[in-house]
């Protein structure tokens, strides 16, 4: 079986497996009348992940004793900089959530839009004007209008 | 029954009913188009016009609506990653790849295609096999979904390819999502941490758009921003697919239909379900299995040939027995409730008309089906034109603003971002997200019937797998898979090696 | 070529919005504006007393999504008070947090009487399983409109033929008795808990998602019988395939199913209701004029219609009466639960 040692992945599949264990033993008087409770399943998801996550890191020990290659140095900086534009839309989406329903989709979804253009570096001004504004009129009109479905309106309500 | 036949045809055949039906797939194509809104929530939106109508016209629209969503989720999961609707999150796997190497066409006809083909096989099993279809719903108790449910699963094994064990962490980390939720049995909360939001579970329509049209939005937007910026070679290949390649995937077609049908039928699964498990059955016996997932046509014709064959599968219970087989169903019973048209057993000797109304506007609905599906892959092929970073962010504002309107909650876009990022650091870690999904997809539907069928059996095990042939034999195939994809994973590393 | 494309489409979209917008004056699910339907014309309102209600359109909340069993009865009940109350009856589906989402809007909503919630026995059902803050009791009662009845039932060939039967063998043979119902706080599975401390004796109760669920699983002979609402079985009744043994709730339409109180258990009082509620501080006379104006939604031809096709049970009840019912639901659910 040929694996690719990613300690990292072990341990955070015994992690995973352990904290699942723990919260169904909330639930261990619920196992009385069947012999399968609601912690049941959860429980044997959670052995195999603790099994697998310890398969990984056994392998990863190994291959690391080896001597064996089992992936390049890892180059923080290079993936700091992958990671960051994800880690911008994240958070533009977060406040997007957040501000929805008080400020209303029609002036969310344009700086929605218009940010995520931004991280991914498009610097057309105009362009990203355009394009934020209608796209979201065509979401709107397809969503609110076309399919009934009440998008947030929030400060804009009284025009409506 | 020849005569009953030409009772339905006269019942459909006035221009009035067969512009319903050509506006019921229209309408639900579209729908089916947009992801958040599928074929449930479609007819649902046309529920209060039916009123008006006549059963027959309310029905047949229905009808063309099912038939419409269902494919229409393709058309977005090819184009842009992102299922329209669950049953096509199958499609993207190999659908999207496909548009990527410039084989646009070819999936997306294929999937229209395939699509038609699989409603015209459900609706003959339909019509000539109604009764025989409800004994097969009816001889699926809870020990047999969970050997289905768990002969599904043991495809998370392969999926892994060589790394077997990441495979099935995988699944299992899938199953574990299911489990989110109301416990089934019990009634109790599991891992909601006092989120009223999640006492459904994650919705499955905000966690399939996560994982993949998120997540792929955030690996292209790495790529723009890396410099890779993927360029289509040339135009993207739009021709309508020579009849050689039709004719090969014939028998595929068959195949996703015939597990369509059989799996629509079950009460307790349905497109979704359906189009899973025909993927993985389909690439556990085909001799290229590895090439699933890398822009294998095959793995477009078989789900959507699945997930529409179940629409026809879906009405056997709904029409021979009254009890809907799944949400749109129950849509369609409502409805046919309101016009004082009780279905079951007995609406096949008082008012005929109807069901075999509703079995000829099944086939009007999948060749309407057929050229509406046509203009509108004309049409959205389109789309291919806009430049990366505008349908990043468009997909994205797209994505959000569907997981919303599929709940109503906010809470939604949160999870759908959430799989988001847990999908982007999947594909790092090198774990295979289709097992994930899996897992989810059969998750609910072996354990719920694993704990029923132990409770049936009063806590024996070996009572749920030997409770009927069908549960013995399911099992057995089961556990011959694991080995096998075992076996398998030991000899492709070995050749690794060598 | 595409832009004729979408001006076909379009166009299609158009004419079959007119066609069928002409036919009926009931709205599309959500928007709370007034909105008119082309064709269609509004009746004034004949004053019954000097109180000047209602005047703007009501909206009407539910917990479950458009097409579900108690969203079509909203619907068609509105469909049959708009002659009488002279306005929209405007159904909103806010389904999500098993329930919560929608009676929390509702509960804090204007108590003018023009937000109301449609609710089922899932209002009592939902807060104490999910342990939700607004309960029925955020609301006034304005009235109860109907019974569901919940049967107990078996496949055709089962050898039980009366609730006797199924109690004896349940007596001799604990724990082996396998009927299918709901889940833990579930009607379905209240009428099994208490069958079961009533008459004294112990059997599997094999929960399912919902009616229609277990009736597959009695019809293929999986489980020794079930029990539900009747109008989830009633197809597979009349085609012979299923037998009611007993019922909840005396049944009109069906006088010859035994009852659980002529079976000698009348202790046994579970009544799934459909009414609807308004939230608290909302005026008496509001209230009471809008359950008057409900009631002659009876005698719409219809609805009898489709009363009688859903197997539903016509139960008036208003203010001090429909609360009894609803705190004797709330204490015997809760009970099931510990």
């Amino acid at each position: 079986m040929f694996k690719r040692y990613d300690w990292s992945v072990g341990l955070a599949s015994i992690l995973l497996g352990a904290f699942i264990i723990y919260r169904s033993s909330f639930w261990a008087n619920y196992q009385s009348s069947e012999s399968a409770g609601p912690g049941y399943v959860p429980v044997i998801l959670a052995w195999g992940m603790i099994i697998i996550g310890v398969i990984h890191l056994v392998g990863w020990w190994i291959d690391y004793k080896r001597g064996k290659k089992t992936e390049d140095k890892i180059d923080y900086a290079k993936e700091w900089r992958e990671f960051k534009p994800l880690l911008m839309i994240v958070a533009v989406s977060i406040i997007y959530i957040l501000a929805l329903k008080t400020v209303g989709y029609l002036l969310m979804t344009p700086l929605l839009i218009g940010s995520i253009l931004w991280i991914i570096k498009e610097r057309k001004i105009k362009g990203i004007i355009i394009t934020s504004i209608s796209v979201t009129i065509i979401l709107f009109l397809i969503f609110f209008y076309g399919l009934s479905i009440k998008l947030p309106l929030g400060i804009m309500k009284p025009f409506f | 029954m020849l005569d009953l036949i030409m009772q339905g045809i006269t019942e459909i055949m006035h221009i009035n009913t067969l512009l319903f039906i050509l506006f019921g797939v229209a309408w639900g194509t579209i729908g089916g188009m947009i992801p958040g809104i599928n074929a449930t929530i479609a007819m649902a939106l046309l529920l209060p016009f039916t009123w008006g109508m006549g059963p027959t016209n309310a029905i047949v629209m229905l009808c063309g609506v099912y038939a419409g969503g269902e494919y229409g989720g393709s058309i977005p999961a090819i184009l842009i990653g992102t299922p329209g609707t669950n049953a096509a999150a199958c499609t993207v796997i190999d659908g999207h790849e496909l548009h990527k190497q410039g084989k646009t066409g070819l999936a997306l006809y294929t999937s229209l295609n395939s699509s038609v083909f699989g409603g015209f096989f459900g609706a003959i099993a339909l019509l000539f096999f109604a009764m025989p279809l409800a004994e097969v719903a009816l001889a699926f108790g809870p020990a047999e979904y969970f050997a289905l449910a768990t002969l599904g699963l043991t495809m998370i094994c392969s999926l892994g390819e060589k790394y077997v064990f990441k495979g099935i962490l995988a699944g299992f980390i899938g199953i574990f999502l299911s489990t989110v939720g109301f416990d089934p049995i019990k009634g109790v909360p599991r891992f909601t941490f006092g989120v009223m939001s999640l006492n459904s579970g994650f919705d499955m329509v905000a966690l399939m758009m996560g994982f993949y049209a998120i997540s792929e939005m955030f690996k292209q937007a790495q790529e723009l921003l890396g410099g890779e910026v993927f360029e289509l070679k040339g135009d993207p290949d739009t021709h309508f697919p020579k009849w050689k390649e039709i004719k090969g995937l014939f028998k595929w077609n068959v195949f996703g239909s015939i597990f369509g049908t059989i799996i629509g039928v079950m009460p307790g699964a349905g497109a979704t379900t359906a189009a899973f498990i025909s993927y993985s059955e389909a690439k556990r016996i085909s001799k290229d299995s590895s090439s699933f997932g890398q822009g294998n046509i095959i793995g477009v014709a078989v789900p959507e040939s699945a997930n529409n064959a179940a629409t026809g599968g879906a009405m056997v219970p709904l029409l021979a027995l009254g009890i809907p087989g799944s949400n749109s169903t129950a849509i369609m019973l409502g409805a046919l409730m309101i016009h004082n048209v009780s279905p079951g057993p007995m609406l096949f000797i008082n008012t005929p008309e109807i069901p075999y109304g509703i079995f000829v506007s099944l086939f009007f609905a999948n060749v309407f089906l057929f050229f509406v599906g046509y203009m509108f892959i004309k049409f959205a092929i389109k789309i291919t034109s806009i430049s990366k970073p505008v349908l990043i962010a468009t997909v994205i504002a797209l994505v959000y603003t569907g997981a919303f309107a599929y709940s109503g909650e906010l809470f939604s876009i949160g999870v759908t971002l959430a799989f988001g990022v847990v999908g982007v650091l999947l594909r790092k870690m090198e774990i295979p997200h289709t097992a994930v999904v899996l897992g989810f997809v059969l998750g609910f539907l072996m354990e719920a019937n694993l704990r029923r069928g132990l409770i049936i059996s009063e806590g024996s095990f070996w009572g749920v797998a030997t409770a009927s042939p069908i549960s013995a034999v399911l099992l057995a195939f089961a556990v011959f898979s694991v080995g096998f994809a075992f076996v398998r994973g030991l000899r492709m590393s070995k050749a690794e090696l060598s | 070529m595409s832009k004729k494309i979408l001006m076909v489409v379009l166009s299609l979209v158009m004419v079959m919005t007119l066609v069928v917008g002409c036919g009926s004056n009931t709205p599309a699910p959500t928007t709370a504006a007034p909105t008119t339907q082309a064709g269609g014309g509004e009746t004034t309102p004949e004053a019954t007393t000097s109180l000047a209600y209602p005047e703007d359109n009501i909206e009407v909340v539910y917990h479950s999504k458009a097409g579900s069993g108690g969203d079509i009865f909203l619907r068609t009940m509105g469909k049959a008070l708009e002659p009488a109350l002279g306005v929209s009856w405007v159904v909103n589906n806010m389904p999500g947090a098993s329930g919560a989402t929608a009676f929390e809007y509702a509960a804090s909503a204007e108590p003018d009487g023009y937000t109301l919630l449609g609710v089922s026995s899932t209002i009592i059902t939902a807060p104490l399983i999910s342990g939700m803050t607004t309960t029925y009791k955020d609301f006034e009662p304005v009235c109860m409109m109907f019974t569901d009845p919940m049967v107990v039932f078996v496949q055709e060939e089962s050898p039980f033929q009366t609730l006797a039967d199924l109690i004896e063998f349940g007596k001799a043979n604990p724990g082996t008795l396998k009927i299918a119902g709901g889940t833990p706080g579930e009607l379905g599975f209240v009428v099994g808990a208490e069958l079961m401390r009533v008459a004294g004796f112990e059997m599997a109760l094999v929960p399912f998602e919902g009616g229609g669920d277990a009736a597959v699983s009695v019809l293929g002979g999986h489980v020794d019988g079930g029990i539900g609402e009747y109008a989830e079985i009633a197809s597979s009744v009349e085609a012979g395939k299923l037998r009611i043994i007993a019922s909840l709730n005396a049944m009109p339409e069906a006088p010859e199913i035994p009852t659980f109180a002529s079976e000698g258990y009348p202790e046994i009082q579970i009544e799934k209701f459909r009414g609807v509620l308004a939230p608290k501080g909302t005026p008496q006379e509001v209230i009471d004029k809008l359950a008057e104006m409900m009631k002659t939604a009876f005698d719409d031809p219809d609805f009898q219609q489709y009363i009688k096709a859903n197997n539903m049970i016509p139960n008036y009840k208003v203010g001090a009466e429909f609360t009894a019912i609803m705190d004797a639901q709330h204490e015997q659910v809760k009970s099931t639960l510990e």
